[in-house]
C-alpha cells in the first residue's frame, strides 16, 4: 500500500462529493435518531445541505481549498438552516478561517495542517454556541477526532492511519452520548427521557469523519 | 411517508407558503430577494426597523404578524428551522439600507438555531459596520427552572415584545429606549403550553408524541416537542386552565394589584370555542387574585401545524406598555384599531 501524506484541491472537492452520498444513505437513520431526541428531520437537513453543495462543485473548481471550504461552509448554512446548518457550516467555515490565517497558498495539505484545520473548527463552533463536551451534542464526537488529529500529528504518524483513529475517535465519542442527558437544542427539553439515545448531530459528525477516512484509504490502495 | 396535509412536495412548502401569503396581500406584503418578506408600505427612513428570522410552520406567526406596528422584515427558514446566517444578514442589511442607515433591532427567538444563526448574521453585519443589536426572547416556564430564565425557549409570550418594539418603533423612539423596555416585558414574560394532539412534521411525515385519546401534556414545545413531563389524564377545561394559570403566575411572581396582559394563544386545531372556555376560567382565576387584566388576545397566532392545544402568556405592563399593546397595528393577520 502506497502511503498518501498529503490532500490536495481535487481531493477536497471529492471528500465533497462523496458526502453528498454519505448523507443521501444516512439519511432515513439520521432522521430516525433525530425523532427520538429532536424534531425527525436532521437526515433530510443534512442530506439537502450537502446535495446543494455538490450540485455547485463544478463552479468551485478554480477556488483555493480556503475558498472552496469556505463556499462549502455557506453553502451548509444556507441550505440546510436551524441549529445544524450553523454548526456544521462552521466546521467547513473554521478550516477555511484556519488555512486563510496559516497556510494561504499552499496546495497540498499535510497531516500537521489538517489537524490545526479540525481544531480550529472545533474551537469556533464550541465558541460560537457556548459549548462544551458532555451536553449531548456532535461535539462529543468532535472534540476527541480533533484531539485524535493533533495527537497522531505529534507522533508523525501516516495521514491514513490519522483519520482511521480520528474516525474510531468519533465514533466512540458519539456512541458516549447515548448515555449523555441532552443540555443544548431540542434534547434539552426532554431532560432525562433524552438519556439511552444517540445524538444525531454526533452521528454526523462520525459519517463526515467515516467518509475523509475511507477516501483516504482508498486513494492509498490506489496509490495517490 | 403518507401525510393527510395539502401539501405537494416538501421541499416545496417554504417557497409556496411564502409566495402565497404574500400574493394574497399585495396591500400588506411583498416579497424582496431570497424570499425575505417586506412591508409593501415601509416604515419611514429614520425609524428603528425590526428584522425576524425564524423557521416557518407556525403561521400566521410571524410572517403574517408583519406590516405597521410590529416588525419590518422577516427572514422565512425552512419548516420549524431557522434561516441560515447569510439570509438574515441579507435581512439585517436590507433593513440598514431601507431605514436610511438606523440602528436597526434584531429580534431572536431563544431556540437554538434562532441564537446561533442571528449571531454569526450580526457579525457579519457588524463586520460591514452596520449598527444592529440583537434582543434575545423566551418565556417558556416548561423549558428551565425558575432562576434560569434566560435557557427558557421563546413561545407565543414574544408576541408581547413584538408589540411593544413594534409601537415604540412607529413611535420614533430610539433603539437603546425600545431595548431596555422589550427587555422589561420580556422579562416579565411566562408561558406554559399544554397539547392534547400533536401534529405530523410536514418534512418528515412523523409525530414526534404520541397521546391516547384521554391525555394531554404540559409543558410542549412551537415544534412538536412532547417537553420533559409525561401525559396526565385529561380533566376539565376549567381544571387545566387552574394548573396552567397557578403555574405562570406562582413563576411569574405577579401579585394583587398587578395590571396584566394576557395571551390564549391556540396552537392551531383548537377550536376558538374551546379558547373562550379558557378564558372565562381565566378571567375567575384573576379576578380571585386581584390580577387586572387588560385587553387579553385570544386566538391561533403562533401554530404548530394542526396541533391541539393551547398556551397561555402573562406579563405585566404598567401604564406605558399597555398604551404600546393598544397602540394601531396593521397586519395580515392581526390588527389593532388603536381606538
Amino acid at each position: 500500500m502506497t502511503s498518501v501524506s498529503i490532500l490536495n484541491r481535487r481531493d477536497f472537492q471529492n471528500i465533497l462529493a462523496l458526502l453528498n452520498n454519505t448523507f443521501e444513505e444516512q439519511k432515513t437513520y439520521l432522521c430516525s435518531l433525530d425523532a427520538e431526541i429532536g424534531d425527525g428531520d436532521h437526515g433530510f437537513s443534512m442530506s439537502r445541505g450537502f446535495n446543494a453543495l455538490a450540485a455547485n462543485l463544478d463552479m468551485y473548481s478554480t477556488l483555493s481549498i480556503g475558498s472552496l471550504l469556505k463556499k462549502a461552509g455557506f453553502e451548509l448554512i444556507n441550505s440546510i438552516g436551524g441549529a445544524a446548518g450553523a454548526i456544521f457550516g462552521t466546521l467547513f467555515l473554521g478550516q477555511a478561517a484556519y488555512y486563510e490565517s496559516h497556510l494561504v497558498g499552499k496546495e497540498e495539505l499535510e497531516l500537521q495542517d489538517l489537524s490545526g484545520m479540525w481544531s480550529e473548527a472545533l474551537a469556533r463552533i464550541k465558541a460560537r454556541g457556548d459549548a462544551q463536551p458532555g451536553e449531548k451534542t456532535m461535539i462529543d464526537a468532535l472534540e476527541p477526532a480533533a484531539a485524535a488529529l493533533s495527537q497522531a500529528s505529534a507522533q508523525s504518524l501516516p495521514l491514513a492511519l490519522a483519520f482511521q483513529n480520528a474516525c474510531q475517535a468519533a465514533w466512540q465519542g458519539a456512541q458516549s452520548t447515548r448515555e449523555m442527558q441532552g443540555k443544548r437544542g431540542r434534547a434539552k427539553f426532554l431532560a432525562e427521557r433524552s438519556i439511552g439515545h444517540l445524538d444525531p448531530g454526533a452521528m454526523s459528525t462520525y459519517f463526515i469523519l467515516k467518509t475523509i477516512s475511507d477516501y483516504i484509504d482508498l486513494q492509498a490502495g490506489k496509490g495517490h | 411517508m403518507a401525510m393527510k396535509k395539502l401539501i405537494n412536495r416538501p421541499e416545496d412548502i417554504a417557497k409556496e407558503l411564502i409566495n402565497g401569503l404574500v400574493n394574497s396581500h399585495p396591500d400588506l406584503l411583498r416579497l424582496a430577494e431570497n424570499d425575505i418578506v417586506l412591508r409593501a408600505r415601509p416604515k419611514e427612513q429614520g425609524k428603528v426597523w425590526i428584522v425576524f428570522g425564524q423557521g416557518i410552520g407556525h403561521e400566521p406567526a410571524f410572517d403574517g404578524l408583519l406590516g405597521y406596528g410590529l416588525h419590518d422584515v422577516e427572514v422565512p427558514g425552512g419548516i420549524f428551522a431557522c434561516a441560515g446566517a447569510e439570509k438574515i444578514y441579507q435581512g439585517i442589511k436590507l433593513a440598514w439600507e431601507f431605514s436610511g442607515h438606523t440602528p436597526v433591532l434584531e429580534l431572536v427567538a431563544n431556540h437554538e438555531g434562532d441564537v446561533l444563526n442571528a449571531g454569526m448574521a450580526v457579525e457579519m453585519a457588524r463586520a460591514e459596520d452596520i449598527d444592529v443589536e440583537p434582543v434575545i426572547l423566551y418565556d417558556d416556564i416548561a423549558s428551565a427552572p425558575k432562576g434560569q430564565e434566560q435557557k427558557r425557549r421563546g413561545m407565543a409570550g414574544q408576541l408581547f415584545s413584538f408589540k411593544v418594539a413594534g409601537a415604540m418603533a412607529e413611535a420614533g423612539k430610539p433603539r437603546d429606549e425600545i431595548i431596555r423596555r422589550v427587555k422589561e416585558v420580556n422579562n416579565s414574560t411566562r408561558t406554559l403550553a399544554v397539547a392534547l394532539r400533536p401534529c405530523t412534521i410536514p418534512t418528515t411525515g412523523q409525530l414526534l408524541f404520541h397521546l391516547e385519546e384521554d391525555e394531554i401534556i404540559i409543558g410542549p414545545g412551537v415544534h412538536d416537542e412532547a417537553g420533559p413531563e409525561g401525559p396526565i389524564k385529561l380533566p376539565s377545561a376549567n381544571a387545566v386552565m387552574d394548573i396552567v394559570a397557578e403555574r405562570v403566575i406562582a413563576d411569574g411572581g405577579y401579585s394583587s394589584g398587578d395590571e396584566v396582559l394576557v395571551i390564549i394563544n391556540g396552537s392551531g386545531s383548537t377550536a376558538l370555542m374551546e379558547l373562550f372556555i379558557l378564558y372565562n376560567r381565566l378571567e375567575q382565576i384573576l379576578k380571585s387574585r386581584k390580577l387586572k387584566v387588560h385587553r387579553p388576545l385570544i386566538g391561533n397566532y403562533v401554530t404548530t401545524q394542526e396541533m391541539a392545544g393551547f398556551s397561555l402568556s402573562m406579563c405585566t405592563a404598567d401604564e406605558e406598555t399597555r398604551r404600546y399593546w393598544d397602540s394601531r397595528l396593521v397586519t395580515p393577520y392581526w390588527k389593532v384599531t388603536g381606538d
